[in-house]
């Protein structure tokens, strides 16, 4: 059963390549915050209730609602409700989203033999999440869009951790603590209202933050 | 001997019928009665009674492909398992003649429309060509893998993929029955791909290909249009259904999957708009990616 | 075998003896001559091809060479016989299409006799077993061949595609040469079978050698980087001299590879990969590139060049086979490139002689020009929509069979369980297909737009009628051959099988051979079947049609009144969908100036695509070598005296060199 549910999440993946409105890359967070939680549900069979209600918390209540409405109140703020043209035209980042995906999966099946990982199809679609989150924030072009793949890379982490859990239980409670970091980075934006000091909100602003190079 | 003349009055009577419950779906989402169900048997009865209007411009190649896209898809229709799990002709290979078949069927219907020598045809013909580039190289990934998966290269495959393919084997079998609906929905020109029912320019793709055919002519195309998303919809049934089932009780089911679908179709249609012209393309291209996870997932399963 | 040479002799003399002719009967001296030797060496290689007979004879040469040694395996007897007939029918459509080049200062004397050089050469290369003859004819057969494409030299653009295709042809031949001479200074001597004895036992030196080859054949034969000369001389060529060197001369560069891995007994998996992925990405870039070109020949040029993609996916399928001593793959990858080969000779010269014609009648080879000539045209426009069917490999016609072919060696490849080839297989089955698809929306644009709908310029409305039965003639017994083949493969497979298991010799022949023929029987009795109900269904219309009325009107126009030819859909515009999608993989320029203001203006919108590998590869290294070889140009001065001065120099350089280095 995990395995349609990690397939779901690929899927997911492969719709944000395609998808241009802030809205819908919105609702597949929350939606891969669902995935996440009946994942972990079906994955770790016996453990105890203290870890259990902690990640149930943060993946129904954290990656499910508090961050996807943290992030829709900036856009709605902003008013920014579409990503701008994409360094490359959309056809060509779904089929690069597709090669990453399949390469995840033949990654799967390599891990089986050499790795002895015990459930090889979470672990390779996990690898090309992040790879993938990766190569939206290098393509995309506006600061909301990067913040929501770095969101996505944290839940490909934490995807990880799942499927290597047998051996290395903490690992799992440390990649939630990630998310608690993202979560206060988010509020942090919202509440001190840095966007302000920006007047446009694409990443090519980033690059005032240079030191300009005849500083004496 | 009885399967074969029960699959040819299905090849036969089906096509109308799917149209039909399409059709009064529709109607009930828009809140109408809607048409009867047979009504798209009496418009053929009836287009074959008139004459025909040929345009000036056309040449032999306008009278006859109508002829050539009814043949081919009706000679495709024999190459796939309809009710039974057996196809009517069953050869190795029989996917790469199936698909080449319409193939022909396709090429035929574009010079078709080219040669009216109309801009609206053009436009049809120019989209058609386009889309149907992107649905080829899916359906072969998906037959490819799964041939790969039973080794069994005639359509067979996809009715005994159950039986070979273990734990992932489910997982396989639903994602080819979303690629071929996915192809029903662009060989079939439904929503989200194109709207059968205007001629606007927004949607001119597979309905304004046949703006310059009358009578007899355009009852043999809308056949063997509706002919096709019967062909697909059975590789969904035949996906779905194993293929050891008794002879009634496979009859039964395969009617009962292939009026599902039907109403899938029909609901689709009044659920969601039209994609944008740009965007037809992305969504034809995820049924490759579509295709590509299942190769994924057999090669994971056979080598593991 | 002494007959053979004889044949081979008379088709020489025949283009010497057309120089003799005046120029009305040249095309029927050469076409006599070419006759009579065609039908004696036929014999010969026909019954080589039929009942398997090995024959050879040897000439000792002397020095240099060493022993010319001339014999006819199964791959050679097969290319003998495609190049001689198919040769045949090109020199007949030509002696018809060249007579409006007639006592026009043309230079048909020398036309002709390079077409007997170039014919007998390429009869001969595929029997010459001795590398140092090989090269020598090679080198006619390219050189006559350029004689050929410039033609019409007195037009710009045909002399510098001329030039562009003889200076490409010798890098190949250069590259020719460091290969045989690799392989002939560590065997010793310049035979074939010294070669097989050298290169059975070296892994590496086959490897070397084997890309070293091919990249020397590769240009002949057009694969992707190497392309360059392919849509420039094509076009530039006349028709018959196009349709010929794209159905047999890139062959012969395929032949060079076929022996090649002939004499490499047992090939590598990285060479077959190698050339596994080079083939796949020449037949994507070719089609591409075709279906968005609007000049009929340039189309056809690059088509070329997918098919002979497609033929080397075959021939690495082949490989692969025989790598992972799976025989049912091999002889399915072999037989499939070869049947390719064969079939791609004829449909491939139908569709040049078709445009050849279109040419001939309206000057123009812009399809944007054209249109609503299968009117005026009827012959011509359906036996290029034949030739379009069979390219786009449509059932029941012979493009079919040999795809068909290729995939079920594809396949059977998936019966090795080896992850990469489960990987590679499907996704090379897809690319097949989708480069089908591609190539049907190419040759439907081709097709459509320039025979069907109205015409679109006055060129096109001029056309009284269609070209002179005598250039109808090839082309229907072309037209013939397709449909055969089509149908009826099983005759011709017995004689490729036989070919196809020459390559695997370790692994048993008549087995697959049969398993092949039961394969393609059940596949023609359902083609059979296809046509048969295709015509059922013509018959019931010619049943109902009888008692209804037909009425003729003009097209349905959404009620405008004022449409004129030119709002038709464009060969530019029927391809823009699709092209424009992968638009970075594409280099368009446009120019345009749109009309703006209340009234009606002259407007314009031109397009140029350039070939992408050709700009961004090409162009840059011949501008760096023009840049570094411009600062010599000083040396050139024009003043016989310095070149004078440079003699006398080299002469007291030489002699003092002399006495320097021998009076140690």
């Amino acid at each position: 059963m995990e395995d349609t549910l990690v397939l779901f999440f690929a899927f997911t993946m492969l719709y944000m390549s395609v998808a241009s409105r802030l809205k819908s890359s919105i609702k597949m967070l929350c939606l891969q915050g669902l995935l996440l939680f009946l994942i972990f549900n079906q994955l770790s069979a016996h453990v105890e209730t203290f870890n259990y209600i902690f990640l149930a918390f943060e993946t129904l209540v954290i990656k499910m609602l508090v961050i996807p409405i943290f992030i829709w109140k900036i856009a709605k703020k902003n008013e920014t409700f579409t990503d701008t043209e994409p360094s490359m035209p959309r056809f060509y980042s779904l089929v690069i989203a597709t090669l990453i995906l399949f390469f995840g999966f033949i990654f799967a099946a390599i891990s089986r033999h050499h790795l002895l990982v015990t459930n090889p199809i979470p672990f390779g679609i996990s690898i090309s999440t992040i790879i993938l989150s990766l190569f939206f924030i290098t393509v995309r072009k506006k600061i909301l869009t990067a913040i929501i793949g770095y969101i996505m890379m944290e839940n490909g982490i934490f995807l990880l951790s799942l499927s290597i859990e047998k051996e290395m239980p903490l690992v799992v409670n440390a990649g939630v603590l990630l998310d608690l970091f993202i979560a206060v980075f988010v509020l942090g934006f919202l509440v001190h209202r840095i966007d302000r000091t920006f007047d446009k909100d694409t990443m090519d602003v980033l690059v005032q933050l240079k030191d300009s190079e005849n500083d004496d | 001997m009885f399967e074969i003349i029960t699959d040819i009055i299905l090849i036969l009577i089906l096509p109308f019928l799917f149209i039909g419950v399409i059709n009064k779906t529709k109607a009930f989402w828009g809140g109408r009665k809607g048409p009867s169900i047979l009504q798209s048997f009496y418009d053929c009865i009836r287009l074959f009674k008139k004459g025909q209007v040929i345009s000036n411009t056309a040449s032999f190649v306008f009278c006859m492909y109508p002829f050539v896209v009814l043949g081919t898809t009706f000679f495709a229709a024999l190459l796939v398992p309809f009710a039974f799990s057996t196809a009517i002709i069953n050869i190795n290979g029989g996917f790469i003649l199936f698909a080449y078949v319409l193939g022909l069927g396709k090429f035929m219907s574009l010079i078709g429309a080219l040669d009216v020598g109309s801009s609206f045809e053009g436009m049809g013909a120019s989209r058609e060509a386009a889309f149907s580039a992107m649905v080829e190289p899916a359906f072969f990934i998906v037959m490819a893998s799964l041939a790969a998966m039973t080794g069994n290269f005639s359509f067979g495959s996809i009715s005994s993929l159950m039986t070979h393919a273990g734990s992932l084997g489910y997982l396989m079998i639903i994602l080819a029955a979303i690629t071929f609906f996915i192809i029903i929905l662009v060989e079939g020109c439904r929503v989200p791909v194109d709207d059968p029912n205007t001629h606007l320019e927004l949607t001119m793709i597979h309905e304004v290909m046949i703006l310059d055919n009358s009578g007899a002519d355009l009852a043999m195309l809308t056949y063997s249009s509706a002919l096709k998303m019967v062909i697909f919809a059975s590789l969904i049934a035949n996906v779905i259904l194993p293929d050891d089932l008794f002879f009634t009780h496979s009859l039964i089911y395969y009617l009962l999957i292939v009026f599902v679908i039907a109403l899938l179709v029909g609901t689709l249609e009044s659920a969601i708009a039209r994609l944008r012209m740009s965007r037809v393309l992305d969504f034809i291209f995820i049924m490759s990616s579509i295709g590509l996870t299942i190769l994924a997932l057999v090669a994971v399963s056979l080598f593991s | 075998m002494y007959l053979f040479l004889i044949g081979v002799c008379f088709i020489l003399l025949g283009g010497i003896a057309s120089i003799l002719a005046r120029d009305e009967r040249k095309g029927f001296v050469f076409l006599l001559f070419y006759g009579t030797g065609a039908f004696v060496s036929l014999a010969i290689s026909l019954r080589s091809l039929i009942f398997s007979y090995r024959y050879g004879c040897s000439f000792e040469m002397g020095f240099p060479a060493g022993t010319l040694s001339l014999v006819f395996d199964p791959l050679s007897a097969f290319f003998v016989t495609l190049i001689i007939v198919m040769g045949f029918i090109g020199v007949l459509y030509g002696a018809s299409y060249l007579k409006s080049y007639h006592n026009k200062g043309y230079g048909l004397t020398s036309h002709y006799l390079f077409l007997g050089i170039f014919f007998s050469s390429l009869i001969l290369l595929p029997v010459i077993r001795n590398a140092f003859f090989f090269i020598i004819v090679w080198e006619f057969m390219s050189l006559s061949s350029f004689f050929l494409v410039i033609f019409e030299s007195k037009k710009r653009e045909v002399l510098s595609a001329g030039i562009n295709y003889l200076v490409t042809m010798h890098i190949s031949v250069a590259f020719l040469i460091i290969g045989f001479v690799i392989l002939s200074s560590i065997s010793g001597s310049y035979n074939f079978s010294s070669f097989e004895s050298v290169l059975k036992g070296n892994r590496y030196l086959a490897d070397a050698v084997f890309v070293i080859l091919f990249l020397g054949f590769g240009i002949k034969a057009g694969f992707v980087p190497f392309h360059f000369w392919l849509p420039k001389a094509h076009p530039a060529a006349p028709s018959h001299i196009s349709g010929v060197m794209s159905g047999l001369m890139i062959k012969i560069g395929i032949y060079g590879i076929l022996r090649v891995i002939l004499m490499i007994e047992k090939p590598s998996f990285e060479m077959a990969y190698f050339l596994l992925v080079i083939s796949v990405f020449t037949m994507l870039y070719g089609i591409f590139n075709a279906s968005a070109q609007k000049d009929i020949k340039r189309l056809l040029a690059y088509s070329s060049i997918e098919n002979i993609g497609i033929i080397g996916i075959g021939i690495s399928v082949g490989m692969l086979g025989i790598v992972y001593e799976n025989g049912t793959v091999a002889v399915l990858g072999f037989a499939g490139a070869l049947f390719h080969l064969l079939n791609h000779a004829i449909f491939k010269e139908l569709l040049f002689f078709c445009a050849g014609s279109v040419y001939s009648k309206t000057h123009t080879r812009n399809s944007e020009k054209l249109g609503g000539l299968i009117k005026k045209m009827p012959y011509t426009g359906s036996l290029f929509l034949l030739g379009s069917m069979s390219i786009c490999a449509l059932p029941p016609l012979n493009g079919f069979i040999s795809e068909f072919l290729i995939f079920m060696g594809l396949l059977n490849g998936l019966k090795i369980h080896i992850m990469n080839i489960l990987i590679i297989f499907p996704i090379v089955m897809a690319a097949l297909a989708f480069a089908g698809t591609m190539a049907m929306l190419t040759f439907t644009k081709a097709f459509g737009i320039t025979f069907l709908g109205m015409p679109r310029s006055q060129e096109a409305e001029h056309v009284e009628g269609d070209v002179s039965p005598e250039m109808i003639a090839p082309k229907v017994i072309l037209g013939i051959m397709i449909i055969l083949l089509g149908l009826l493969p099983q005759a011709v497979l017995p004689v490729i099988t036989n070919v196809a298991t020459q390559f695997c010799t370790q692994i048993n022949g008549y087995i697959l051979s049969y398993f092949v023929m039961n394969m393609l029987w059940t596949l023609s009795i359902c083609l059979f079947g296809l046509l048969l109900v295709i015509l059922f269904a013509c018959g019931l219309k010619e049943l109902y049609l009888k008692r209804k009325n037909v009425q003729k009107y003009k097209t349905w126009d959404c009620g405008y009144q004022a449409g004129n030819t030119r709002m038709q859909y464009s060969s530019s515009s029927y391809s823009s969908l699709f092209t424009d999608t992968f638009e970075n993989a594409l280099h368009k320029k446009t120019s345009q100036r749109t009309p703006n203001g209340v009234f009606p203006q002259r407007g314009y919108l031109k397009f140029k695509i350039y070939d992408n590998l050709e700009l961004y590869i090409l162009k840059p290294i011949v501008k760096v070598i023009n840049n570094f070889f411009s600062k010599f140009i000083w040396i050139q001065s024009g003043k016989t005296q310095i070149y004078i001065l440079y003699g006398f120099l080299f002469l007291i350089l030489s002699i003092g060199g002399l006495f320097f280095f021998t009076y140690r």
